[in-house]
Order: structure tokens, then C-alpha cells, then sequence
């Protein structure tokens, strides 16, 4: 801090020849990188390409084994999380942690000393106002004594940002913090990124969303392998630039419109929602052909979970009917939604995704173990065999089928996850952010799943908040707002820039 | 505690990974016996004292098989003791006093164990109690029960020879309790491994909500689990009551404790933190050796828990112990 105002050119981050291995894998072998103040430096790359453990070790999280990080030009060893925030180094984290229960104020100054009175007593009036402050810069007006529990996903990662900002920090890591945030979030957090950074942070901006590293960054750093394979400036660079070097290799097809497949069927549509509502959804209708790619978008809590979850069975219908292939469905459960062939894969798969304490194919087969049986006894050998050949199918890489589920990367653990729905009886498959913190390469091919699988018949009805994705799968787009369905961009009409728009406008 | 630093740990998903440490807790059973053996040559090596150490633990391990289940699905059950207790007193009662045949006692028993096991199940589905509170609920009321029936008094008369009949039958030298076992340990072993419902059980347990979204029923699989477990509990109760021929209330307390130990211990055997059937078993066979041959070797009583604790402790804390001396 003392000889900052730019005395040396040096960097105010720099890692040298950083390695790390855990057990047989070697996570980074040998990595440089260099911050310099004021500026944004995007960190890419695929999932295990070493992304996660410089910055697990940069926060203390993780030793190195060998390489050193100078901060200021002074060697910096970090044996402890404490260690990095008390040096100026600030983190948000994907998932941020918080302590459910307390409030949004306490969870904001978690570890910080709080105002006081003079009678040593807590301020609470003007914590309450700088917490408040804080949060307005980013956009979220909530208040600040509620449970922190209250909060939506994407309010939560807006506090995390505020708190990472209050302890003013000199190097702030961003990690994959826009993940749960919708478009007109984004904004606003970018807004406020380029703010902290002309005000002398210097900023390490982690993020599978490449276009987000094109409106904010100044460099970006390639990991891959554990090896740092370019740092280059980003003006002059393109999106499919960085892409080749992240996945080392063309990657042509990531951005492919898909055919129009069974569409143009003709036939009974494979699902039909007619005056669906909840209270907060509301006379929802549209249908989905068997074959046929439909997106919903919308801005923030939009309703778009919500609406898979109650095509999926996951929550209640409490108005309207669904029909599937014609006939109209009851369910009351995802049992008995499975039971009709819809399936839903929800967002977040550390969550509901998957059972960790389960092996690879046995979580292939969850939904299906009962077909593999006769009087309740489970035929493993035909199941494991089943569960595997589904897994080939699609891709899946992975030390084996007996490994688990965390033991692989996150593009992996989704593909394992589609791998499940192509080993049943599946009609209609509800995706809610299928690529939700999967690696470029990987997303390409869960692209090409997806369109596999509605090649196969299969409808399918996909949220998310990247509108690429929906871009480059959809057959059509449905724009989701306050809770219906309030406009439709078909065939050529769906690019990202006109459902951005559209969104905007229908404001 | 959770995804952090399981990836530390493991990066390469050792989860499932063989390697020694799963067998450490055999391989101490083993130099337990040697060790025994070497310090106590004349006494200790013996058919005779395996067979007792069989005998010793087998109701101690049927009641430990019961709680497996209650651990697999990820909930705790410290009733199991008092549905002893109270099945050993309920069986007792209605034989000695209001001079039932064993059959329709039997009957009343495992009637009663099912109750239990719904009404612990339905605590902590429906009201949603967290199961170490709602089972040490049911727990003091069933204890309750117990001194109610009993008048809080040894019962030592009236055990008719068809009822002891059930706990004193024998197969060459080896006494009824563990018959039981090794038919209900097989038969449980192998359900867990090749029914669709054992491999619900071990779902449910390893992610609720990821198991519900793909059509399980897992509260389902949590009543299962909690009337499997009443029932085992309620039937090494009475196999032990029958065995004794006499009744003291409160017998099962001094079980309840062992049983968890047994199957924490047997969680790291031949697995990795993964509750299972032949663990289990393991683990009380590794506490009632160690406790036997500690006894041979004239070892002051106390010793005898000093075991059982540290054995626990170093056998779940052991994986992670290492990495920190490594370090």
C-alpha cells in the first residue's frame, strides 16, 4: 500500500512458477500471472484447468507446493483465509458462504468490526444505513434486517459482492460470480466492477461467460492443464480467440443452430399448457412438438424455474391444465411427473442433482434401478452395463463408472446427469440452466446433446439466463414476464441481442 | 464441511478408491487376536472363547444391524435401546403375569416395534423433529413404560420353558443369538446390496432432494428404515430376555452406546464413511474382543472403555489424522 501511486511498474500481484499437486493430480504445474493495479484481468479456462486452486491458494485455502506469490513485490504466504483478507486480497465466491439466520446486515459485516456507540454498544442505525448504502450501489434494495436466508440466490451473491467491497481491498477476486445473476444483474455488477477498478482495485475476474470478459476486462490469462497458456489484452481478440485457447483446439460448432427437427411435425404437440398459474405465474400457454427446442427467457425471478418445477412436478399446479402428448397429466410429485416421462434437471446439481455417496452408474440408473429388477431384485451387472454404455454415449469422461459424482468436473457431472434421462423412458425434458458453471468445451457438447436428444423426439423446454445458449439451441423463444408468457421469438428472430431487447422493452 | 473439502481431500474421488485404510480395522481384529494370543497363550487361543465372544455380541450386533439402517438413510435412532428394554418387559409381563403363550406375545412384540418405529418415522417426517431429539422422546417414554409394566422390579418367575425355548436353543456351539444374527445379517446384507429398496435406503440417505427429484420415495424410505430398526431392537430384546429367563428393566441402556460405536466403526470397515450390514457385524466383533481379551488378561475393568473409545475415535478420525501428520 505505502509505494503504490505507480513508483515501479511492478505488478501488484505476482505469481511465480506456482505448482500444486493433490496426490497423482497435478493441478498447476508451474503457473505465472501478474496483476497490475487498476486493472481487470480475466482468469479462463476449462473446469480442472487450474483456475480453482491458484485462487484457493491465493485466498489460503491451499499451499502451494512450490512457485511463490509476491503481493507489492514482497513475498506473500498465506497459511490462512484470515491471511489474505488482512493483506488487501478480497474474494466473492460462486457459492458464497453466509451464516443462515442472521441477518443481511451481520452476514455483510461478517468478521468486520461493526459501528459503535460510546457506550460500546452496537450501532445499529448506522450499520443498517451502510449496509443499505452499499447494497443500493449494486442495485438491491432490500432491507438489511431481514434473514439472509430471504434472499434469492442472485440477491445473495449481490451481497457477498458488497461485502467483499466493504473491506476495501487492493486485489479483489471475482469468481464465477455472475453464474446465478440474470442479464440486467449483470449489468449493474459489471457497472459497479469498473468502478472498483478506477478506484485503484485491481481485479481478477473468473468466468466461463466469455462475452462478459470482452465488456469488462482489460487481460485475460488462459489456463489449461495447470499451465498458463497466453495472457493477452483483450482488445483485438474475439470471443472464438480465447475459446481456441481454452479448449486448444476449433471449437466450431458451440454456436450451430440447431435443425428444425419435429417441429414442423404437424402432429399433437408433446406438451400443451393451457392457463397454467400459481399465484405468481399466471395464465400461462404454449406448446412444445415433439422434437422441438423451446427457451424461456426472462429477466431475474422471471418465474422460469418456478414454471419448469411445476411441469416437473416439483411444485404444485394450482390452475391450468398441462397436457402431455394430449393427455391431460395430475401430478402431484416428480415421481409421478417420472412416471408420465417428464423429467426436470434443475439448476443446481450439487444440490438435487446427484447423490455423492452413490457411484457414477448407480446415479445413471436413480430413476431407473426399479427397471432393472425383477421382484425387487436389481439385476446390477445388466444395470451397471446400461449406466455405462449411456455414459459412453454421451461422453462422459471420467476415471470410471464406480468413481463419484464430485470426482468429476462440472461439465462431466451434467453429462452424467443428461446420461440418466437417455437411459429411461423420457418424453419431455425440463432444463433449467443446463450449463450452469460448465466449462466452454463441455457446453459445446451439451449443446450437441441436447439437440441429440431432440433429434430423438424428445421435447424440450430450456431456461436460462445466458442468452447464447438460448441463441444457439432454441427453436423458439418464449419471453417470460410478470409471470406469463408475453411474447415469442421464433427461427431467425432469435438472437441475443433482439430477446435482450425485447426483455428491456416489454419493461 | 461439505463439497470444499471433500474435493481437497480427494481430488481424484477417492471415495471409492480401495487402498489399505478400509481394511485397517480388520487387519486390527486380526493383531488383536495375535496380540491376545502372544500375551496369553494358554488361555486365549481357544474355540471355546471364540464361540463365547460369538455369543457376547450377538444381540449387541442385531440391535447395531437395526441402527444401520437408521444411519444409511441419514437419521439417528436413540430409542433402540428402550425398544429392548420395553420388548424384553412387554414379552415378560405378558407371559409371567397374565400367562400368554410365547406366540401371541411374540406377536404383541413386534406389533408394538412396528408402532414405535411408525410413530418415530412420522415425528420426524411429518413434524419434522430432528431424530436425535424425537427418538430420545420416545426413548423416556418408553422407559417409562417399561417400569410402569414391570413395577420397576426384576422378574424372575413364571418364564415358562416354551418362551426360554426362543433364546436357549443351540447349534453345536453356538447358542441361538448369533443364529439369529447370522440369518438376519445375511438376509439384511444382501437386501442392501440387491433390492431396489436398498439401494433407495442408500440414496435417500446420500442426497434427499436429488433422490425425491428422481421419483424416489424417500420419506418413505426413512419409515422403512425406522420401523426395520424398532423391530431388530424389539427382537434382540426379547432373544435376550428369553435367553436370561429373568428380567431386569432397563437392560438395553448399557447397549445403546456400543451399538453406535459399532456402526461408526463399521462405516470405515472395508468402506469409506459408508454405513453398511458386514461393518457393522465387524465393529462389534472388534469392540466384544477387545473387551473379552482385556478381561483374560486381568486388565482393570475401566480399561475395557478406555478401549471401545479410543478405538472409535482413531478408527473415524483415522483417514484424516494421517493427512495431518503428513502435512
Amino acid at each position: 500500500m505505502p509505494d503504490d501511486g505507480g513508483g515501479g511498474p511492478g505488478p501488484v500481484l505476482a505469481v511465480r512458477d506456482l505448482a500444486k499437486a493433490f496426490g497423482s493430480t497435478r493441478a498447476l504445474k508451474g503457473v505465472d500471472f501478474e496483476l497490475e493495479t487498476g486493472e481487470i484481468h480475466a482468469l479462463v479456462g476449462e473446469n480442472g484447468a487450474g483456475k480453482s486452486t491458484l485462487i484457493r491458494i491465493l485466498a489460503g485455502d491451499h499451499r502451494p507446493d512450490s512457485g511463490e506469490v509476491r503481493l507489492d513485490g514482497r513475498p506473500a504466504r498465506f497459511a490462512h483465509p484470515g491471511d489474505a483478507i488482512a493483506s488487501g486480497v478480497g474474494f466473492v465466491h460462486q457459492i458464497p458462504a453466509f451464516v443462515p439466520g442472521l441477518s443481511v446486515a451481520e452476514n455483510y459485516l461478517l468478521g468486520l468490526p461493526y459501528d459503535r456507540r460510546r457506550a460500546g454498544l452496537i450501532d445499529w442505525r448506522a450499520v443498517y444505513r451502510d449496509c443499505r448504502a452499499t447494497l443500493a450501489e449494486l442495485g438491491l434494495n432490500v432491507d438489511p434486517r431481514i434473514p439472509i436466508d430471504r434472499l434469492t440466490a442472485h440477491q445473495r451473491q449481490m451481497v457477498a459482492v458488497a461485502r467483499a467491497i466493504r473491506r476495501r481491498p487492493k486485489i479483489l477476486v471475482l469468481d464465477e460470480v455472475t453464474a446465478s445473476l440474470s442479464e440486467p444483474e449483470v449489468v449493474l455488477l459489471l457497472e459497479q466492477v469498473r468502478r472498483l477498478k478506477e478506484s485503484g482495485v485491481a481485479i481478477v475476474y473468473v468466468s466461463h461467460r466469455l462475452e462478459e470478459i470482452f465488456r469488462v476486462a482489460d487481460r485475460v490469462t488462459v489456463l489449461r492443464d495447470g499451465l498458463r497458456v497466453a495472457t493477452l489484452p483483450v482488445a483485438g481478440l474475439t470471443p472464438a480467440d480465447v475459446a481456441r485457447h481454452i479448449v486448444g483446439a476449433e471449437i466450431g460448432d458451440l454456436f450451430r443452430r440447431a435443425p428444425v427437427a419435429g417441429a414442423a411435425d404437424g402432429g399433437r404437440p408433446r406438451l400443451s399448457v393451457q392457463g397454467l398459474g400459481d399465484g405468481r405465474l399466471s395464465d400461462v400457454a404454449f406448446e412444445v412438438a415433439p422434437g422441438e427446442i423451446v427457451g424461456l427467457a426472462g429477466l431475474g425471478a422471471s418465474g422460469r424455474s418456478r414454471l419448469l418445477r411445476i411441469l416437473g412436478g416439483a411444485a404444485p399446479c394450482r390452475e391450468g391444465r398441462i397436457l402431455l402428448d394430449g393427455v391431460p397429466c395430475r401430478h402431484r410429485s416428480t415421481r409421478d411427473a417420472l412416471a408420465q416421462g417428464i423429467a426436470l434437471v434443475t439448476e443446481d446439481r450439487n444440490t438435487d442433482g446427484y447423490v455423492d455417496s452413490l457411484p457414477i452408474w448407480q446415479n445413471v440408473t436413480l430413476p431407473w434401478t426399479r427397471r432393472f429388477s425383477r421382484f425387487g431384485v436389481v439385476r446390477l451387472r445388466q444395470e451397471r452395463a446400461a449406466a455405462t454404455a449411456s455414459a459412453a454415449r454421451l461422453g462422459v469422461r471420467m476415471p470410471s463408472v464406480d468413481a463419484s459424482m464430485s470426482a468429476l468436473s462440472g461439465g462431466n457431472q451434467q453429462k452424467a446427469i443428461f446420461a440418466r434421462w437417455i437411459t429411461g423412458p423420457v418424453r419431455l425434458l425440463l432444463l433449467d440452466e443446463p450449463t450452469h458453471g460448465v466449462d466452454i468445451g463441455s457446453k459445446a457438447q451439451i449443446y450437441d446433446i441436447i439437440r441429440g436428444l431432440a433429434a430423438r423426439g424428445i421435447g424440450i423446454l430450456v431456461a436460462s439466463s445466458e442468452l447464447e445458449e438460448l441463441e444457439a439451441l432454441c427453436h423458439r423463444v418464449l419471453l417470460l414476464r410478470r409471470g406469463t408468457v408475453d411474447r415469442e421469438l421464433a427461427g431467425e428472430g432469435i438472437s441475443k441481442d433482439r430477446i435482450l431487447h425485447a426483455l428491456l422493452e416489454a419493461q | 464441511m461439505s463439497s470444499g473439502d471433500r474435493q481437497g481431500d480427494t481430488p481424484a474421488g477417492g471415495r471409492f478408491a480401495t487402498g489399505l485404510a478400509p481394511w485397517a480395522p480388520v487387519l486390527f481384529l486380526l493383531l488383536l487376536i495375535l496380540g491376545f494370543s502372544i500375551v496369553e497363550p494358554l488361555y486365549f487361543p481357544s474355540g471355546e472363547n471364540a464361540v463365547t465372544i460369538l455369543n457376547d455380541g450377538a444381540l449387541l450386533a442385531i440391535l447395531a444391524c437395526g441402527l444401520t439402517f437408521v444411519l444409511i438413510v441419514g437419521e439417528f435412532d436413540l430409542s433402540i435401546a428402550a425398544v429392548a428394554s420395553f420388548a424384553g418387559a412387554l414379552s415378560t409381563v405378558l407371559v409371567t403375569q397374565q400367562g400368554w403363550p410365547v406366540v401371541p406375545a411374540i406377536l404383541a412384540v413386534a406389533a408394538a416395534a412396528v408402532a414405535i418405529g411408525l410413530v418415530n418415522g412420522l415425528l420426524v417426517i411429518r413434524l419434522e423433529i430432528p431424530a436425535l431429539v424425537a427418538t430420545i422422546g420416545t426413548a423416556s417414554l418408553l422407559d417409562g413404560l417399561t417400569l410402569w409394566v414391570t413395577g420397576n422390579s426384576v422378574i424372575f418367575s413364571g418364564f415358562t420353558d416354551a418362551f426360554m425355548a426362543y433364546g436357549n436353543w443351540r447349534l453345536g456351539g453356538l447358542q441361538a443369538p448369533v443364529l439369529y444374527l447370522a440369518v438376519l445379517a445375511t438376509a439384511l446384507a444382501l437386501a442392501l446390496r440387491y433390492t431396489v429398496t436398498g439401494r433407495h435406503l442408500y440414496a435417500t440417505g446420500g442426497n434427499r432432494a436429488a433422490s425425491r427429484m428422481s421419483g424416489i420415495r424417500v420419506e418413505r424410505q426413512v419409515m422403512l428404515a425406522f420401523v426395520g430398526c424398532s423391530v431388530l431392537a424389539a427382537t434382540a430384546g426379547f432373544v435376550y430376555t428369553a435367553r436370561q429367563g429373568s428380567l431386569t428393566p432397563l437392560f438395553g441402556n448399557s447397549l445403546l452406546l456400543p451399538a453406535f460405536a459399532a456402526a461408526f466403526l463399521g462405516s470405515v470397515t472395508l468402506a469409506h464413511r459408508r454405513f453398511h450390514i458386514l461393518g457393522t457385524v465387524i465393529g462389534v466383533y472388534i469392540i466384544g474382543t477387545g473387551t473379552f481379551g482385556l478381561l483374560l488378561i486381568g486388565a482393570p475393568a475401566y480399561s475395557q472403555q478406555l478401549f471401545a473409545g479410543a478405538v472409535l475415535i482413531v478408527a473415524t478420525g483415522g483417514s484424516k489424522l494421517r493427512n495431518i501428520l503428513r502435512k
